[in-house]
């Protein structure tokens, strides 16, 4: 028995310990913002969760969780003939269930949605964020943006990831808080990442779900370990990925900006007034380009010279 | 402080309990939050909890990241309200001009009255209650200023128009709010069916604006009848916290008691009224004068009937516990109490089909539920 003195990640715990907490209590997992305790009752998924959340410490499941969720197994006909799980929170099952062999991208999803749905304490942003050096940026999700396989690369390039799914906003300061989750990386991106940092640290390949092909990029220590420490929104980067195309950064007005970045937001219409305060803040203190890329690295030195000024 | 882990009723009890009186959230540890905020989420009634831990000054001792939760829920609600608010002016926009009368049922009811129970109480629909005359004349005001018919199948488009005391939903288009256009509170073929004659004749108008909302009294009467003669109680815990605020509020009236006893008679709606009181007392301690309950107690149902409501209703009435979900007995109770609202609801022969064509279209919405992304 490790003496409890010693910080354990998940990564240090035995496989069946991780089961047992699933099956347990549950495992607790501190993002920063806010903490989840996650429940699952099927050994492969424990396996998956061990690998993409690896970094992160093992703390007991006690005390107060945003988010309490579990992947259960469908009972009755659907544990045999073509099984199922479903993801149950506050007791319930909101949605379908999924075949049983897709349960991660399911958890990861389903946090997701309890997250943009029960934590309106936040602006949340439908974004990407990384920091470096105390500046942050946040990249807002397009569709053709590339945000997640951006993300990606520049958490394997040296920069903090906040998070790849939701910018977080204290709505009090305008600061970013950071929500350090796995990346979940689609269809061609899983190889892109693989290629472009070796040995990154990917979960296993779900292939049959709604959006493709999923695996997930796990965390790396120095991200998890700084999930409580908030960083200044210094430049804002809608980016655009466009196969072939030489790296071009063009500035974006303000106003510009803001109603992007608020189209942006998962809860805007939800928090009104201090939504608005909150967006007109983030502008404020930022710099706002377009950047169209076709190349990660081209990509990753603008931001890193953007970061830098 | 009841251990809060052991079953779906300790967790309820833990949540009525905040719910009567907030200075219980001393005695809170930060395990016990854990529970109550999943619990009270999954009722429907975070909004109110929050709402009464800060009436009873309790927020200062709440943890700051329970505080957070019990806040965004707060900023959910005050969005809903508006958004509320917003259909309610269109409404009378489109349906002033008709001069027709209009009478706002439970949460709109309640919002538009200033009432304590509408404070973060959870919204999700908008309910008005129309002369059953002037139906047809109302949706194609509705129809042509904006709203728009929910796309349903032909079978339930034609049962809503056949059988219900409503019409099939609305919604403003782009909103997520349902506008439901009743012309009576209770299903036409059912054996509870209050007048909606007279319920218009004591219905009390709002100044400055189209919509009246219904007496006090009836409005006692028609959460009762909702919750009793129209649901499967199933995790309505909110149903009868709004009885329960309702009489709170109410009460002060002189006269509501009596009157109460009289529109109770008026409608036959004497035995609901009896188990909604009861409920709410055993629940919530809502505070019947014992005269009044002397009088009710003309309703007491046979023993019997009486221990299996009592049994039923407890049991399915409590929301899930948050790691282990419905326990079968609610499942069962769940069940059987969804029989006894369709019994109610139509006459003997016409049950049997009914039960059997919806048991299909229930199983097929079960999996249609939305997908997380």
């Amino acid at each position: 028995m490790r003496p409890l003195s010693l910080r354990v990640r998940v990564a240090d715990l035995e496989a069946h310990e991780v089961e047992a907490r699933l099956t347990g209590s549950g495992l607790a997992l501190d993002f920063g913002a806010l903490r989840a305790r996650v429940r699952a009752d099927q050994a492969s998924l424990a396996s998956a969760i061990r690998k993409v959340y690896r970094e992160y410490p093992d703390q007991p499941s006690r005390g107060f969780f945003e988010v309490n969720a579990s992947v259960e197994r469908v009972p009755g006909i659907r544990r045999v003939i073509r099984s199922q799980v479903k993801f149950v929170v506050d007791g319930e099952a909101p949605f379908a269930p999924f075949p049983a062999d897709t349960h991660l991208p399911l958890l990861e999803w389903g946090l997701n949605w309890c997250i943009a749905n029960n934590c309106n304490q936040f602006l949340l942003l439908h974004a990407g964020a990384v920091e470096r050096g105390g500046r942050a940026v946040l990249l807002p999700a397009q569709p053709g943006s590339g945000k997640s396989t951006l993300t990606a690369a520049l958490t394997c390039s040296g920069f903090r990831l906040l998070s790849d799914e939701f910018g977080v906003v204290n709505l009090d300061n305008g600061m970013l808080l950071p929500l350090v989750r796995p990346i979940a990386l689609k269809n061609e991106s899983i190889d892109v990442i693989r290629e472009f940092a070796r040995g990154a640290p990917i979960g296993p390949t779900f292939p049959k779900t709604r959006k493709g092909t999923v695996a997930h990029l796990a965390p790396d220590q120095f991200s998890v370990d700084h999930r409580g420490v908030p960083a200044q929104p210094r430049a804002i980067v809608f980016p655009k990925y466009v196969a072939g195309k030489p790296v071009s950064l063009e500035a974006v007005p303000p106003a510009r900006a803001f109603v992007k970045l608020a189209g942006n937001a998962f809860n805007y219409e939800t928090l009104g007034p201090a939504a608005f305060d909150a967006v007109r803040t983030v502008v404020h203190g930022s710099q706002c380009f377009r950047l169209r890329y076709g190349d990660l690295v081209d990509a990753i030195s603008v931001v890193a010279r953007l970061l830098g000024q | 402080m009841p251990d809060a882990h052991k079953s779906g009723l300790d967790t309820a009890h833990l949540l009525l309990c905040v719910l009567s009186d907030a200075s219980t959230v001393r005695a809170l540890t930060e395990d016990d939050w854990n529970v109550l905020i999943q619990v009270a989420r999954s009722a429907r009634l975070l909004g109110v909890l929050g709402a009464r831990v800060e009436a009873g000054q309790m927020m200062p001792i709440v943890p700051p990241a329970v505080r957070a939760q019990l806040q965004s829920e707060q900023a959910a609600m005050a969005y809903r309200t508006r958004m509320v608010w917003w259909e309610l002016d269109r409404l009378a926009r489109t349906l002033g001009p008709l001069r027709v009368p209009i009478v706002l049922l439970k949460g709109a009811a309640y919002l538009i009255q200033g009432l304590r129970c509408a404070q973060l109480r959870s919204l999700s629909d908008v309910d008005v209650l129309v002369p059953r005359d002037r139906l047809s004349e109302v949706e194609e005001a509705l129809l042509s200023h904006g709203w728009e018919a929910k796309d349903l199948e032909p079978y339930d488009d034609r049962y809503y128009r056949q059988w219900s005391h409503e019409l099939p939903p609305f919604r403003y288009g782009g909103g997520f709010l349902e506008l439901d256009v009743h012309h009576a509170l209770l299903p036409p073929l059912g054996r509870i069916r209050p007048d909606p004659t007279t319920l218009f004749g004591h219905a009390v108008a709002i100044p400055d604006t189209p919509f009246r909302t219904l007496a006090p009294e009836d409005q006692v009467l028609h959460a009762a009848l909702h919750l009793l003669q129209d649901s499967d109680c199933t995790n309505r815990l909110r149903e009868i916290v709004d009885i329960d605020a309702l009489i709170q509020e109410f009460s002060q009236r002189a006269g509501f008691w009596d009157e109460l006893l009289e529109h109770a008679a008026e409608h036959g709606a004497g035995r609901p009224l009896w188990y909604a009181l009861r409920f709410a007392r055993r629940l919530l301690q809502t505070q019947v004068p014992e005269q009044i309950q002397h009088r009710l107690d003309a309703y007491v149902p046979r023993l019997i009937v009486r221990w299996f409501m009592d049994v039923l209703v407890s049991t399915a009435v409590v929301p899930p516990d948050p790691d282990r979900g419905y326990p079968r007995a609610a499942r069962v109770a769940s069940l059987l109490l969804l029989w006894r609202s369709v019994w109610l609801r139509f006459p003997p022969r016409l049950f049997l089909v009914h039960s059997i064509t919806k048991a299909i279209p229930r199983l097929r919405s079960q999996a249609a539920r939305p997908q997380p992304m």
